[in-house]
């Protein structure tokens, strides 16, 4: 086993087993083993990054005959593999003061344990089967998150419409795997290289396109992700922020080279789309959660869009950025939320998750204000914070790409990539604006330990300060200047200098859009304004714009009308099934009854008496046989003399 | 004279082991034991094997007969019953065995070992005596540990233990 | 009339063949045992006759070792027999027939 080899057991390995570990034991007694066996796999993670930097380590087994799996960690997989690393260890820290005192936190931290392990496998494998398998895994074990609260019966069923909705995904995901490994011959990812055109290529790159969609929750899969909001914030930091989701914008990545270009439009469109979509639904949530989640759809959406433009390094820097400045923003939230349950755990029908319940945190919960603002700034797109940076490059990405297609589609896209990029900083501004200036809508009342120093404070803190453009690139306005870039990527190249102009263009047009979508929001909902003094009791949105939005376009109320429509397909073919096919079937079965039951006779009277005859032979035989073995001595003796008197006869005559 | 004491101590040793071929008393097989190795020993004597003679009274007569009438006596099933035993596989053993005494018979005959120049030989004892300290004295000294190991042995496993 | 060796052999094949006639049909154990000290005499028998136109006395040597290892050989067998009588309550040899099943 070599060193690289070693580091990357350990660094998969380790978050498992502290989880099991924790879980094993039970109680509060085992956190801490969770929380240090995952820095252990962080640190591992890192030291597996330096050793893979200068040549990628590929591992292959047989199987079994015929078919090989294997692992193949690249700078990009060992990079991402760090950051999640990173991320779920921070949650590991954040969910020691958020949990405490459940009762099930031992297996709050098996799960994430889990979780981590799957996550980084996904991340690792190299076979397209081996991917299939940790893609499942993977949401499994989100589905396991998920319904963490499984007792409160509306969060189990969130679980399991998540895990439905994402399954069907799968599907697609499975048929993409056969296609390519069946009939393309395709084995391994970090083998792909561009293929000639063919329809099952095309066919199978729908396949993986449908499949990352549904992890990445994408149109149309995207209602699941705020089904996935049922689970504890730490988990949703984690898995609906960080990692799961961007296992989708993983696979495009790394299966660009075998994606048509019309895979690839599609893409780009459906991306483009799903932020605008889930930016327009965020604008008008009253949960905190749920503004969260819809704005990861549309950053998702970005990125997804990334891809199908071709600026794949940009999505992959904005998959970085955004992990960390989302992980923190679901984060603060959590605070937010465990705040509110102590503020007010004496109301059981309080929703602590309600917008409308809150104001005024920000002399309460300094830090995490604090946080909170700083990775919304991030979030929106601001200058001089990570989210400017990588926002630009996917942007001005997309703009070469209509320019140089110059068809209808492609602008479309553009227009819908920038009203989303305005539309983002006004949502986000209206959230830290409800939640943590003015004054309260109901009582805030200090409560102690609120913001433990190392489990809150530090994390925040943490992911606050890797939201600043200091950490990404130097240059603040450089879209392409992403450090860990040159490392990942041989052939990094600016873009030529022919889109100059429209790299100001974009950069121009992003800034002017942040300011004014923050104007706009502070204008709307600064403190003391009619709106804000309403806003405690206001209702939901009337105005079919209103209504659309609140609704997130229905998109739930489609999966309930498809599922309704299967369900009664699949009533009609039961009432089929049981007045004619059953019928017949029972014919046939009788049929068989009467026949089986002249076969019975023969078996009885033939079969039988031969298979007893011969078991009569053979116990005869054995019985006689014991006779000669039996265990008496003096037989034995018998048998002795007598060969004795033969031998002595066999030698004499 | 010498002929006929030959045969009649012969008788003997015959007649008490007919008799134990056909008992199924224990106790009176073992009595009739004692008698033909009485006979052996006088047999002994009339091969001019004193020493041999009075080993056999002592160790065979003396000894080994007395440890099988107790193995008798401790093995008995009741109080007051006979100590019978039944017989088993009478004609298969019989024939065997006459067989190999025919076989036997046949060989010794055929193989005409019949010395009639008779060694006298005088102070047998001193010579054996001699010839145990001299030329057999590694087999003297195995044969001595090997007593010793049985004796302690067969105390051992007679001890009285649950767990045998 | 000539007594000679042949006799003597003769009479020790009896004692052999006797000694295993008994060994053969007696179920008790401690019979079988009187059976096989009768074929060691039969050998004792043997060995002394031969000596006797031996001027060495090998012969009657080896008697006494012979006589030597089976008393030896009885005093081990009656401790075997009297534990299989705790163990099984029988001194019948038949009855030993755990290693059957």
């Amino acid at each position: 086993m070599d060193t690289a080899q070693t580091y990357f057991l350990l660094t998969i390995l380790l978050p498992l087993l502290g989880g099991m570990f924790t879980y094993t034991i039970g109680g509060k007694k085992g956190i801490n083993v969770a929380v240090a066996a995952m820095g252990g796999g962080f640190v591992m993670s890192l030291i597996l990054l330096l050793s893979v930097i200068d040549q990628p380590w590929v591992i292959r087994w047989k199987w079994v005959p015929g078919i090989e799996l294997g692992w193949n960690i690249d700078t990009t997989a060992a990079v991402l593999m760090s950051l999640v690393s990173f991320i779920s260890l921070l949650v590991h820290l954040f969910s020691k003061h958020y949990m405490f005192g459940d009762k099930a936190i031992d297996r709050y931290y098996g799960k994430l344990g889990f979780f981590t392990f799957s996550m980084l496998g996904l991340l690792a494998s190299d076979h397209f089967l081996l991917l299939f398998i940790f893609w499942e895994l993977v949401g499994f074990s989100s589905f396991l998150l998920i319904g963490f609260w499984f007792d409160d019966i509306q969060k189990a069923q969130g679980a399991r419409k998540a895990f439905m909705i994402n399954r069907v995904a799968d599907a697609g995901l499975l048929i993409g795997v056969i296609l390519l490994v069946v009939e393309l011959d395709v084995n391994f990812i970090s083998e792909l290289k561009e293929m000639p055109f063919s329809p099952m290529l095309q066919l199978a790159g729908f396949g993986l396109m449908i499949g990352a969609f549904g992890k990445s929750a994408q149109f149309p899969f995207f209602g699941w992700l705020p089904k996935a909001m049922a689970g504890p914030t730490p988990v949703s930091a984690l898995i609906h922020a960080a990692t799961m989701v961007a296992a989708g914008v993983y696979l495009l990545f790394r299966t660009q080279e075998i994606l048509t270009p019309d895979v690839l439009a599609v893409t780009a469109f459906v991306g483009g789309l799903t932020a605008l979509m889930a930016a327009i639904a965020a604008l008008t949530q009253f949960d905190i959660k749920k503004v969260l989640a819809y704005s990861t759809i549309s950053q998702l959406g970005y990125m997804v869009m990334g891809v199908g433009v071709g600026a794949y390094e940009s999505s992959l820097f904005h998959l970085w950025t955004h992990a960390f400045f989302k992980a923190g923003l679901f984060l603060t939230a959590g605070a937010v939320i465990h705040y509110y349950h102590h503020a007010h755990h004496h109301c059981h029908r309080f929703d602590a998750q309600d917008m409308r319940n809150m104001g005024g945190l920000r002399k309460i919960l300094p830090v995490t204000f604090i946080a909170f603002l700083i990775n919304g700034m991030a979030l929106s797109g601001l200058p001089f914070f990570s989210g400017f940076l990588s926002k630009e490059g996917i942007l001005s990405g997309a703009l070469i790409w209509a320019v140089g297609h110059g068809n209808a589609v492609g602008y479309l896209v553009v227009v819908m990539a920038f009203v989303t990029a305005a539309l983002t900083p006004f949502y986000i501004g209206r959230q830290i604006l409800l939640v943590f200036f003015g004054e309260s809508r109901t009582v805030n009342k200090p409560v102690e330990g609120m913001e433990p120093i190392f489990s809150v404070k530090l994390t925040l803190l943490i992911l606050a300060v890797a939201s600043i453009w200091i950490f990404s690139a130097l240059n603040p306005f450089d879209g392409h200047g992403w450090w860990l870039g040159n490392l990942l990527f041989d052939d990094h190249v600016m873009p030529d200098t022919s889109h100059q102009f429209l790299l100001h263009v974009t950069m121009a047009l992003s800034v002017i859009l942040v300011i004014s979508g923050l104007a706009l929001s502070y204008r709307k909902y600064k403190p003391d304004s009619a709106v804000v003094l309403r806003f405690k009791t206001k209702q939901r949105p009337k105005g079919l714009l209103g209504k659309l939005s609140f609704n997130a376009w229905y998109i739930e109320d489609i999966y309930e009308k498809i599922s309704d429509g299967f369900l009664n397909i699949s009533k009609t073919s039961f009432q089929i099934d049981k007045k004619i096919i059953d019928r017949s079937i029972d014919l046939f079965g009788v049929s068989t009854v009467v026949f089986a039951k002249a076969m019975a006779i023969v078996d009885r009277e033939i079969v039988d008496g031969l298979v007893n005859f011969a078991a009569w032979v053979s116990r005869t035989i054995g019985n006689a046989y014991t006779k000669v073995h039996a265990a008496r001595v003096q037989n034995q003796l018998l048998w002795l003399v007598l060969f004795i008197i033969v031998i002595v006869l066999w030698l004499q005559f | 004279m010498s002929s006929w004491l030959i045969i009649g101590f012969t008788l003997v040793i015959v007649v008490p082991i007919l008799y134990m071929i056909f008992t199924s008393n224990i106790i009176r097989a073992a009595y009739a034991f004692t008698l033909s190795l009485l006979g052996l020993a006088a047999i002994y004597v009339l091969l001019k094997a004193e020493l041999m003679a009075v080993v056999q009274i002592m160790i065979y007569a003396g000894g080994v007969v007395v440890l099988l009438i107790f193995g008798i006596m401790l093995t008995r099933r009741q109080k007051g019953m006979e100590l019978v035993t039944l017989h088993r596989d009478v004609a298969l053993g019989a024939g065997f065995c006459m067989i190999l005494y025919a076989l036997f018979v046949s060989w010794i005959g055929e193989s005409g070992l019949a010395f009639t120049e008779e060694l006298v030989e005088l102070n047998q004892v001193k010579t054996i005596g001699i010839s145990f300290l001299t030329n057999h004295i590694l087999s003297f000294e195995i044969i001595a540990f090997l007593l010793l190991v049985a004796l302690v042995g067969a105390a051992f496993l007679a001890k009285k233990t649950d767990s045998i | 009339m000539e007594i000679t060796l042949t006799y003597y052999l003769m009479l020790s094949a009896f004692l052999l063949c006797a000694g295993l006639l008994i060994v053969l049909i007696k179920k008790n154990a401690v019979f079988v045992l009187l059976g096989i000290e009768l074929m060691l005499n039969a050998a004792n028998l043997n060995l002394v006759a031969f000596s006797k136109f031996d001027p060495s006395l090998d012969g009657q040597i080896f008697a006494i070792f012979s006589v030597v290892v089976a008393a030896a050989e009885a005093a081990i067998a009656l401790a075997i027999l009297l534990n299989i009588y705790k163990t099984y309550k029988s001194s019948d040899l038949d009855d030993l027939d755990t290693l059957n099943y």
